[in-house]
């Protein structure tokens, strides 16, 4: 291995291609690394890419549908050929772009898209065989018999990298800020701006995608007001980070802008433990100044390792020390390559040939390249790059009347530097729903007409002028955010010289052609991330597919990982040529966030795993915890399904749960029961009609089962309300619903019966619930001090009482969900452990035990208790539910009553709500399964909720099915799973259909 | 995200809103017929331009409110409370 002294630097820098010390990185801080389990040095401050290329490391994998070597293309998100397979284990990534990972000691990358090897890859018979993958392949040749006949072996072929084995170990978070200005690029005139804007009282956050803000400076130094760039540079940068209205975020990119001047910015590594934070920005106003994106050149083979984009080719040179090769060409269409030459030549990299498209040359810039012992080509363009996995050479044409001369010549190379010239980033000012307007003087796209709060500066839109765009930020009037130079007209060309370069290239004067004359082949490619060439686009529009989206989506050019920020233009153009309009009128696709890959990671934030969503528990949790419950969620509560005992199964344990509430006493955390307080002169009425059932008649101290509708007649939520006094209700919910029904009763309130003096109040978690259910329920209760008098006759069925017990304040409702007699306590949140502990002790005598929910459902199929949500779904109304009588009996208005009367809800094939019984008494059911005619395969209905009745001591369920109330008796089919069981209609209610055991 | 200007609480994050459709939708005695219950039901405008729509502000202060959006550009160009009649859209 070659030493090679840096020219500025003190370390011996030990990589054949790194000739100087760079800017970014540090030689006395060498790193190693592997890369395809080969091992290489590197310094701190490389990213893979540079260090790879230092390394002389040219092919970095295989393209995605050809399988072509590819090389490096370009220093950032844009690029196209060096994506990795980056780490390994359980952080891997995938599809990982070289040139942004920055280099630490012992990283390990793989290159994609190969086997067996990256040198042999057998799969190149793809390339081979190119004319049998034209556009559109898979929709032509994949139809006989099956796609699916196909897909198995096309998915092996397909995809890049692999997934990691495991879930993600990184931690990652959101942050929500607002700010006065929104400045989206940390270049030259970012900074300026943010500077600007902060002095003038402004908030600004400045967001770079780079770890170092500078832009297009840290690859091309320019003299700015008479004074070098670099303390330029510095000076601006020492004052942006002193500001104290300025925050500045670098390696953030802005991934998207969205309504109402939002923003999404991606930041990487902000701070330890965090891999990436989400920065969800909300600003008074934004200003987009990404600058440029390099197009590249078309030409034959003009995907070959080693060709790249000029400004990547500065970028290694300048802030890595790297050169690409060891003899360089240049080619392209505009002025940036001279000054490019020269820069070159400065740091002790000498240009071998500049190839230039243009006819008319700036003589000056020509002279002094020429002066360096460059060979220059003016009105000269590549025909075909030579060489396999590595560039040995082009071979170049002059052009003539817009044809070619045809006296070819060749030009030795292992190093080729295009540049297309640059094109405005507009894609961050595209999501903000900026208009677009063609640049023939650019021959690319800038912004136009910008919605209010959005403002474009300097390249990105589209004035490449550095000393004039920085002289628009100075200028006073240019202050008000909005005039800002948005709607200018770009600098017009007149000075020119190495001193304004900093854009990256000069606009001045028409830009050369970026495509060789002649006839569209298979090797000329426009999009290298999905292999569409220039072959394809033609096809395609000769199949007819004129449309700029339809060409995308046919073609899939631009639809790839860079989302065709090297391609689009390519691809527009051509089809502007081969269908004979202007490119403004071929337009261009819609550009939508991500501006490049979001990691899911960041999107869900800090919400993954016991974060995802917030989880209920009830205030008896700790004590259920104690008991040994099996927890499960239940919507949001997190709560008991069952208590098993040592060497009991749930399914025994919930059995024993529900035998034992028949027989004696069962005690139910019943705590997220909604709870919603209605109170107010109107209270009665408002209730009336909300509820199908009449609200009005109800006396202070008793209860009612209700129904509530929606507009359309159908239920949403059931339970008791209680009347505690006059203007005072207490609306028992679904567990789980409280939240919803409170909003919809005030939207109620709100919005429609404005009228109305009522206020509802959710009290859910103010109160336990401890329910004790079973024929000795009064017993136990009876137990303590209360003043409540608990006999039959002055505590009725369906009953409240306020009262004082074990000298809480409570409420007691005489109520069951279970069918035996039964007592709901509700105690004050804090207080409701305590009670439950000393009623559990009590209850021992009387064999009671906890029960858990799985346990409460099965004694409500029993008993064919309704369950919403279970048993019914959106279409279910009173009278499918059993309740008809209930709707045809009130006269007065309630919501869903008209409903009720629609034709529809009125037919008699709807499905009604029955009880099921398998004919296999003893072979479990399952919810879901469809009822149909015995042998029949047509559904009639499904069955709902089904479970092992300990009481009945057999399997139950219940159902909805079409006439069900018309047709007890009959028997039914019944798919369970895979399996068809034979079972009969029979009432929802298996057990004391009579309810006699309600007063035990 | 669009910022909503809740009238009590001021500009605050759509997240913190729940949209609910169209509004001033005037709600049909129980005697209308089919045609006129099913509309009110079933339809609404749906215009590219100015529309009248009621959010609440439920991670807030709770409020139902009228806002008077524009479909296609998001701008909010008036709230008004529940009780108070709306504007008219700008030209």
């Amino acid at each position: 291995m070659r030493h090679v002294r840096a020219a500025a630097g003190t370390a011996p820098l030990s990589q054949p291609f790194r000739i100087r010390q760079g800017s970014d990185i540090d030689p006395l801080q060498p790193l190693s690394f592997a890369f395809n389990g080969r091992r290489y040095r590197g310094y701190a401050g490389d990213s893979l890419a540079s260090a790879l290329l230092a390394n002389g490391v040219r092919v970095f994998g295989r393209s995605f549908k050809r399988h072509r070597p590819r090389g490096l293309f370009a220093a950032g998100v844009e690029e196209t050929g060096a994506l990795v397979q980056l780490g390994e284990g359980i952080r891997t990534e995938p599809i990982a772009r070289a040139s942004l990972a920055p280099l630490r000691e012992g990283l390990r990358a793989r290159t994609l898209n190969h086997w067996p090897s990256l040198n042999w890859d057998l799969l190149r018979a793809l390339d081979l065989c190119a004319d049998l993958f034209p556009a559109g392949f898979y929709n032509k040749t994949f139809i006989w018999p099956s796609w699916h006949f196909y897909e198995p072996l096309i998915r092996r072929l397909a995809g890049f990298g692999r997934a990691p084995p495991g879930p993600d170990p990184d931690q990652y978070a959101h942050r929500h800020l607002s700010v006065d200005v929104l400045i989206c690029g940390g270049g030259p005139v970012g900074l300026a701006a943010a500077l600007a804007e902060a002095e003038a009282g402004q908030s600004v956050l400045i967001a770079e995608q780079d770890a170092r803000f500078g832009g297009s400076l840290l690859r091309e130094p320019a003299l700015i007001a008479g004074q070098p760039s670099d303390a330029w540079l510095a000076e601006q940068l020492q004052a942006v980070q002193r500001h104290p209205r300025i925050e500045a975020c670098a390696s953030t990119q802005v991934a998207g802008l969205h309504d109402h001047n939002s923003a999404s910015l991606v930041e990487r590594h902000p701070a330890f433990p965090l891999r990436e934070r989400w920065l969800r920005v909300r600003a008074k106003r934004i200003t987009v100044a990404t600058g440029t994106i390099e197009q590249p050149l078309v030409f034959e083979n003009n995907d070959r390792p080693g060709i790249m984009l000029l400004g990547a080719m500065q970028t290694y040179l300048r802030r890595f020390g790297v050169k690409a090769g060891e003899r360089i060409a240049l080619a392209g269409n505009h002025d940036g390559l001279y000054r490019a030459a020269l820069d070159f030549a400065e740091l002790g990299v000498p240009v071998a040939a500049l190839i230039d498209s243009r006819a008319e040359p700036n003589e000056d810039l020509a002279e002094q390249v020429r002066a360096l012992g460059t060979a220059v080509h003016p009105n000269a363009m590549i025909l075909d790059a030579r060489g396999g996995k590595a560039l040995r050479g082009v071979r170049v044409d002059c052009l003539d009347k817009g044809g070619l001369k045809g006296e070819p010549f060749a030009i030795a190379c292992d190093a080729l530097g295009v540049s297309g010239g640059p094109a405005p980033a507009v894609h961050l000012l595209c999501h903000a729903k900026a208009k677009l307007r063609y640049d023939e003087r650019l021959a690319a796209f800038a912004p136009g007409e910008l919605p209010p709060g959005l403002a474009a500066l300097g390249a990105a839109a589209g004035n490449f002028d550095l000393e004039n765009a920085l002289a628009d930020i100075a200028r006073p009037e240019a202050a008000d955010g909005e005039a800002r130079a948005a709607q200018r007209a770009p600098a017009q060309g007149s000075s020119d010289g190495p001193t304004s370069a900093a854009a990256g290239a000069s606009g001045r004067g028409l830009c050369g052609p970026r495509r060789t004359p002649g006839g569209a082949s298979k090797r000329q490619w426009v999009d290298l991330l999905h292999d569409v060439t220039l072959a394809d686009l033609d096809l395609a529009v000769a199949e007819n597919f004129r449309s700029v989206e339809h060409l995308k989506r046919y073609t899939t050019v631009g639809m790839a990982l860079d989302q065709g920020k090297t391609s689009n233009l390519n691809a527009i153009a051509r089809l502007a040529e081969t269908t004979g309009r202007p490119v403004a009128e071929v337009g261009v696709t819609t550009y939508r966030p991500p501006f490049a890959p979001v990691s899911l990671g960041v999107i869900a934030g800090g919400r993954q795993g016991r974060f995802y969503q917030p989880i209920r528990e009830s205030p008896l949790h700790a004590a259920q915890a104690r008991l040994g419950a099996h927890f499960e969620h239940y919507g949001a509560w997190l709560r008991p399904a069952c208590y098993p005992r040592a060497g009991e199964s749930e399914f025994q344990a919930i059995c024993r749960e529900a035998g034992m509430v028949r027989e004696g006493l069962g005690l139910f955390d019943n705590s997220p029961l909604g709870k919603l307080e209605v109170r107010g002169p109107d209270a009665a009425e408002f209730l009336d009609r909300v509820y199908l059932n009449n609200a009005r008649s109800l006396q202070a101290g008793r209860g009612r089962y209700g129904l509530m509708l929606n507009e359309n007649g159908v239920i949403i939520d059931d339970g008791l309300f209680f009347r505690l006094a006059d203007a005072h209700f207490l609306v028992s919910t679904t567990s789980g619903n409280a939240a919803r029904i409170h909003q919809w009763l005030e939207e109620w309130l709100q919005c429609e019966w404005t009228d109305l003096d009522v206020t509802v109040q959710n009290a859910t978690s103010a109160w336990a619930n401890v329910t004790l259910a079973g024929p000795q329920s009064r017993a136990l209760l009876a137990s303590f001090n209360t003043d409540i008098d608990l006999s039959d006759a002055a505590f009725p069925h369906q009953s409240i009482r306020a009262g004082v017990l074990e000298g809480l304040p409570a409420r007691i409702m005489r109520a069951s969900f279970s069918g035996e007699l039964g007592f709901e306590l509700n105690l004050p949140a804090n207080h409701g452990a305590a009670f439950w502990d000393e009623a559990l002790a009590r209850g021992e005598r009387f064999g009671a035990a906890p029960y858990g929910v799985e346990a409460a459902m099965s004694l409500r199929i029993e008993k064919g208790y309704l369950h919403i949500g279970t048993d019914t779904d959106g279409t279910t109304t009173p009278d499918d539910a059993g309740w008809g009588h209930l709707a045809a009996a009130k006269q007065t208005h309630f919501i869903g009553k008209r409903s009720l009367a629609r034709s529809a809800n009125r037919r008699p094939d709807r499905l009604q709500f029955v009880g099921i019984r398998p004919l296999d008494e003893q072979l479990p059911l399952h919810a879901g399964g469809h009822l149909t005619a015995p042998g029949e395969s047509c559904s009639q209905g499904y069955v709902t909720s089904a479970c092992y009745s300990p009481s009945l001591g057999r399997w139950i369920a219940l159902g909805l099915l079409r006439r069900g109330r018309e047709r007890h008796g009959e028997t039914l089919d019944i798919f369970d799973g895979s399996e068809r069981r034979r079972g009969w209609v029979a009432a929802p209610a298996a057990l004391d259909p009579e309810g006699k055991r309600l007063h035990g | 995200m669009l910022s909503i200007p809740c009238p009590w609480c001021g500009e605050r994050d759509e997240t913190e809103f729940r949209f609910g459709g169209q509004s001033h939708i005037s709600r049909p005695e129980e005697s209308a017929d089919d045609r006129v219950w099913g509309d009110y039901l079933f339809f609404r405008d749906n215009p590219k331009g100015w529309h009248w729509e009621r959010w609440q502000h439920s991670f807030g202060c709770g409020q139902w409110f009228n806002a008077l959006r524009d479909t296609l550009s998001h701008e909010i160009s008036a709230t008004c409370a529940m009780s108070e009649p709306p504007p008219e859209p700008p030209p």
